[in-house]
């Protein structure tokens, strides 16, 4: 059961994705997602006993913090143009 | 060692559930997300990864959960006029943020003890010394070109980024 964590995690990134309409929660859904990924590395180290498991979870948690950085730099972008953070109103800010 | 659901996390990983699924403001979902990242931190320790759970609270509750923070502020829409039932729903709204307040603190307080527990046995924190010297060895013998390859296409992600920001920026506002 030492998966557990990662599978619940997973879920509920997966949940937000599926649910949320703001950007917000699209973006909380991708990073739970991520966190899922490194518990679950972390968790595979301790069968292979090596530290690559330890290292990709540094590699990805330098991954997600340059992806939050530049996701929340376009989030603010698509506000100033619509007035607003709902991910269905995109093409609206490519018409205009 | 013990089973997961022993882990101080699953606290942090119902909350977050709970708060995800129910919160009806941003920054209760935000706070929510928080709450997620803290109790990933608690799942490395559980792991005995000290190290991996010091980086998850310095990069993602330091550096990422201030950076929604600040992105949340920003893109603040214009509030209606005041009326009591605003009042009314304001004041709601207080109660519960104080409310989420308290079970933070109450999982912060939960979280820490063990940790120092931890660290105030003597074997644990050899094996931990050595492995934090074994991923530094691996940082710089093994895997320095393949990390020094990942921050340049990382720094050129960031740098591009901004430039296509300002380049749109511009358009946007000769549009207007």
């Amino acid at each position: 059961m030492i998966w557990f964590p990662a599978f619940c995690f997973f879920v509920l990134g997966l949940g937000c994705l599926l649910m949320r309409k703001q950007m917000f929660g699209l973006l909380v859904g991708i990073e739970m997602l991520f966190n899922a990924a490194h518990l679950q590395l972390a968790f595979g180290q301790l069968s292979t006993n090596n530290p690559n498991g330890e290292l990709m979870v540094l590699f990805g948690l330098l991954v997600t913090a340059v992806e939050a950085a530049v996701a929340l730099c376009l989030m603010i972008y698509f506000f100033s143009g619509l007035k607003s953070l709902q991910w269905d109103r995109a093409e609206e800010l490519h018409e205009s | 060692m013990s089973e997961p659901f022993d882990s101080i996390g699953f606290i942090f990983l119902l909350l977050t559930g709970l708060g995800l699924a129910f919160s009806r403001t941003m920054i209760g979902f935000l706070f929510s997300f928080f709450m997620g990242l803290v109790g990933v931190a608690s799942f490395f320790l559980y792991l005995q990864m000290p190290y991996l759970a010091a980086i998850q609270l310095v990069f993602y509750v330091g550096g990422v959960f201030l950076l929604f923070i600040f992105a949340l502020f920003s893109t603040v829409e214009d509030k209606e006029i005041p009326t009591w039932k605003n009042h009314l729903l304001n004041l709601a709204q207080q109660v519960r943020a104080n409310v989420w307040t308290i079970i933070f603190l109450l999982g912060l307080v939960l979280f820490v003890s063990p940790y120092l527990t931890l660290g105030s046995d003597a074997g644990n924190s050899r094996v931990y010394s050595e492995d934090i010297q074994r991923m530094g060895d691996e940082f710089l013998k093994n895997s320095v070109l393949s990390f020094e390859f990942s921050s340049l296409i990382l720094l050129s992600a960031l740098v591009s980024a901004l430039f296509i920001l300002k380049k749109m920026q511009k358009s946007f506002g000769e549009k207007t």
